[in-house]
């Protein structure tokens, strides 16, 4: 009876079901001050995902194995480093039978099974797992609050130096230089990822010492994401990793 | 050359390649305040997408001579609906088990069917 009484003044049981968030406001900036000047949604799905390290460690295995060239060069015994004559008779030496010195059992160069040029070390990796380790990737990177956008100006400043790519008006260090020095970016792995290709960023980030990648949006891998402190990209090169990966 | 079949099976057309879908950026106008984070999703609530078959994400899943059941894509508070599900079916806590990082719940035994007509009569 009490027992009924009380299961009578229980809450009904039920799955506490809710939509997650679809878009996330990221701030769309002006290059190189970085100011900015617009918001625009973009999907959690790409840009809030939970940091999945098995997912990232394996994308990450997936694209060292892929950027392995294979040109080990062991010797076999076909190599032949040493002469065929039997290095001691058969009988009578009281010692160990032995062939010729050209055996891999003996210490010296030669192995057994060597994999020698050219091989493939390149391993397989399901697309929808090599996607969501780059949505994850760039995730974490943008929750950390290290993803810049860049793509629009303030149109009513007439300012030559801003622009809405990445890329500065002149090709020479000190620009480069300039930029990590007003953003206390010295000692940091920058990324930046554009939607083509941009010379004078190039040219800048190549001369001046200090860490930076300048990458075209289609050469951008995992671990340049994971690598980065900092990440600089133009909001058509994000539509379009959106796209891709997403 | 006449176009005999043998001649027409020697041309092969270019099918024209299709354009890389880029992502169309939504009027902020037309977003409302729960479609962003911060809106109390994964507090003490969760979701869970349907596959794009419209079935329900649980499996059964054979280990050898281990069978248990796996619902998927579980997103948000996953503690949250193992303590929901326990409750609406009266399965045995100890027999369910959570992986938070996944999104994933496993429960002992093959529990497919039921599992799947709880989540047909609780979730829309």
């Amino acid at each position: 009876m009490f027992k009924q009484v009380i299961r009578g003044l229980a809450t009904e049981a039920k799955f506490n079901i809710r939509q997650p968030p679809k878009y996330t406001l990221g701030s769309v900036r002006s290059f190189p001050s970085l100011e900015p000047h617009q918001f625009v949604p973009l999907p959690t799905q790409f840009l809030g995902l939970p940091t999945r390290r098995d997912l990232l460690w394996s994308a990450v295995v997936f694209e060292a194995d892929r950027a392995r060239v294979g040109s080990g060069n062991a010797m076999t015994k076909s190599d032949q480093l040493y002469s065929h004559k039997k290095l001691r008779p058969q009988k009578g030496s009281g010692r160990a039978r032995v062939g010729d010195a050209n055996s891999p059992h003996r210490d010296n160069l030669i192995k057994a099974h060597a994999i020698t040029a050219p091989h493939d070390w390149s391993t397989k990796l399901p697309v929808k797992i090599y996607n969501k380790a780059m949505a994850t990737a760039l995730s974490e990177q943008y929750q950390l609050g290290r993803v810049y956008i860049v793509g629009e100006t303030d149109k009513s400043l007439d300012n030559d130096n801003e622009k809405s790519i990445l890329d500065f008006n002149y090709e020479y260090p000190e620009t480069m230089k300039q930029f990590i020095r007003d953003h206390h970016l010295n000692k940091m792995n920058l990324l930046f990822i554009t939607d083509g290709q941009r010379d004078n960023l190039l040219k800048a980030t190549e001369l001046s010492t200090g860490k930076a990648d300048v990458l075209v949006k289609d050469a951008v891998e995992v671990r340049d994401v994971l690598k980065a402190n900092r990440i600089y990209i133009e909001l058509p090169a994000l539509q379009w990793l959106i796209g891709r990966y997403m | 050359m006449k176009p005999s079949p043998t001649v027409l099976r020697t041309i092969k057309p270019r099918s024209p390649s299709v354009p890389e879908p880029v992502f169309q950026i939504p009027s902020l106008s037309l977003i409302s305040f729960a479609d962003l984070p911060n809106n109390g999703f994964g507090n003490g609530n969760y979701f869970i997408s349907k596959t794009k078959f419209g079935h329900w994400p649980i499996y059964k899943k054979v280990q050898n001579t281990k069978i248990t059941t796996e619902i998927k894509r579980i997103q948000g508070d996953v503690l949250q609906f193992k303590k929901d599900l326990v409750s609406l079916t009266r399965l045995n806590p100890k027999f369910v088990t959570v992986n938070q990082t996944a999104g994933y719940v496993n429960v002992k035994g093959d529990e497919v069917e039921r599992l799947r007509s709880v989540f047909d009569k609780h979730i829309n």
